[in-house]
């Protein structure tokens, strides 16, 4: 209880706002691009606080090594991947097991997205890369992949929208920074296909009640409308300023 | 029946009002939802929406005019990497497969060399695997090699000649048949 109360002392201001000034239940400023790397099929770019991750999609192209392809559906291949600078202290390039246990969670989320029935034989390559890391960098990578692959015209039955909810000073917050994950009790990724309306992702490091639990997945829920929205923002802005002459395919 | 931009999950109308074309399908509650980014079109003979995907395909579709290159010659089958498409872009390289049906009473055309480019028409796919065809007029060998040296074949009087192995080949050749830049610009192709 007394780390807790010294958490709430380190991580509440006094008029009970977060130390960054926001509420519990608000997002870091949010940014989204889509369509900014040439080279890829699709791609897309989100900004969450300080967290900054790009996401590429290749494809659908044929499988290789050819006997990993399957007859009546795709293979979805996922890489997330942190840069060397992207944490205070610098990172080994090669893939840890952290970053590997995460490309497969996202790959089955996103698995539960894509029609892959649409494209046998075929192999659809995500990567995700995150340049600067402060929280929440599976949930962004997640919603940032889900529009790359909307840009690369994958038939996909919803977007897909990510957010953590933490509990910080025995209160739960939505979309904790770095330092409300680094001191808080617990941490809960969730991902949902707003349309949907359907949990793609969750996981819980910590420990929550029912209820906390019940009360963070309402949170998020709130948090992820927010996100959408600017998801949508953000695919008409690059279908529009292709129409005009921009670049890209379209 | 608005036109508004669709994108992957989107309501376009009920299961009662129109049936899903290309790019939407049927969601758990009987409504019609888009899979793609593009607009959706409504056919009101029909009663079909499908949805304008902003994204053309990367991947051959049947009616397809393509350049290949054969990749392995067998009794029955020429596999082949399809490597461009006429009017469209093939980023990747896809799998096709010639199939030369024997004629019955006529000595069977000779098949192709690895290596050859073919112009083709995409006859099929299914599950991945195009069907290619050279039956049609227009269609043929756009460059060829010898069977013995490797060298490119010039046409001449209808066949076609390896200058240094004074070798004849037959095969069907298009009109434009050893035009490096005809075949480059009608695949919008350029040299690497």
């Amino acid at each position: 209880m007394r780390g807790a109360e010294m958490n709430e002392l380190r991580l509440f201001r006094e008029d009970g706002l977060r130390i960054d000034g926001r509420r519990v239940d608000e997002l870091r400023p949010v940014k989204m691009e889509v369509g900014v790397l040439d080279k890829s099929d699709g791609s897309a770019y989100i900004e969450m606080g300080k967290t900054k991750i790009f996401a590429a999609v290749f494809g659908p192209k044929e499988a290789h090594p050819r006997h990993l392809s399957q007859p009546h559906r795709a293979i979805l291949n996922c890489r997330y991947h942190m840069a060397t600078f992207s944490v205070e202290e610098r990172k080994h390039p090669g893939m840890t097991r952290r970053e590997i246990e995460l490309s497969k969670v996202i790959k089955e989320s996103l698995e539960s997205l894509v029609f892959l029935n649409e494209y046998p034989r075929s192999a659809i390559d995500v990567y995700i890369e995150v340049v600067q890391a402060d929280a929440g960098t599976r949930t962004a990578g997640l919603t940032a992949a889900s529009l790359a692959l909307a840009d690369a015209g994958i038939q996909m039955n919803d977007l897909c929208c990510g957010v953590a909810v933490g509990k910080v000073g025995g209160r739960i917050v939505l979309d904790p920074s770095e330092e409300e994950d680094k001191h808080g009790e617990a941490d809960m990724p969730i991902a949902i296909a707003p349309r949907q309306n359907s949990i793609v992702l969750l996981q819980l490091n910590g420990r929550m009640t029912r209820e906390e639990m019940r009360l963070g997945i309402e949170m998020a829920r709130k948090g992820i409308e927010v996100l959408y929205s600017v998801q949508i923002a953000a695919l008409t802005k690059r279908v529009r300023s292709s129409h005009q002459g921009g670049s890209g395919r379209y | 029946m608005k036109r508004d931009l669709a994108f992957p999950g989107k309501r376009l109308c009920v299961i009662e009002e129109f049936l899903p074309g290309r790019y939407a399908f049927i969601s758990q509650g009987g409504e019609v939802v888009s899979s793609v980014i593009g607009y959706p079109v409504y056919d009101t003979k029909q009663h079909v929406v499908s949805v304008s995907s902003m994204r053309p395909s990367l991947k051959p579709v049947v009616g397809d005019v393509v350049l290949c290159e054969v990749r392995e010659v067998q009794d029955r089958v020429v596999l082949c990497d399809i490597i461009a498409k006429e009017g469209g872009e093939v980023k990747y390289r896809w799998n096709g497969a010639i199939v030369t049906t024997p004629r019955s009473g006529k000595a069977s055309l000779p098949a192709f060399t690895i290596g050859d480019l073919v112009v083709a028409v995409v006859k099929s796919e299914s599950f991945g695997m195009y069907e290619l065809t050279i039956d049609e007029k227009g269609l043929g060998v756009v460059l060829a090699f010898c069977d013995y040296c490797g060298r490119n074949l010039i046409y001449r009087r209808g066949s076609l000649v390896c200058n240094k192995c004074r070798v004849a080949f037959r095969r069907k050749t298009v009109s434009y048949y050893g035009n490096r830049e005809a075949i480059l610009s009608r695949f919008g192709l350029q040299l690497s």
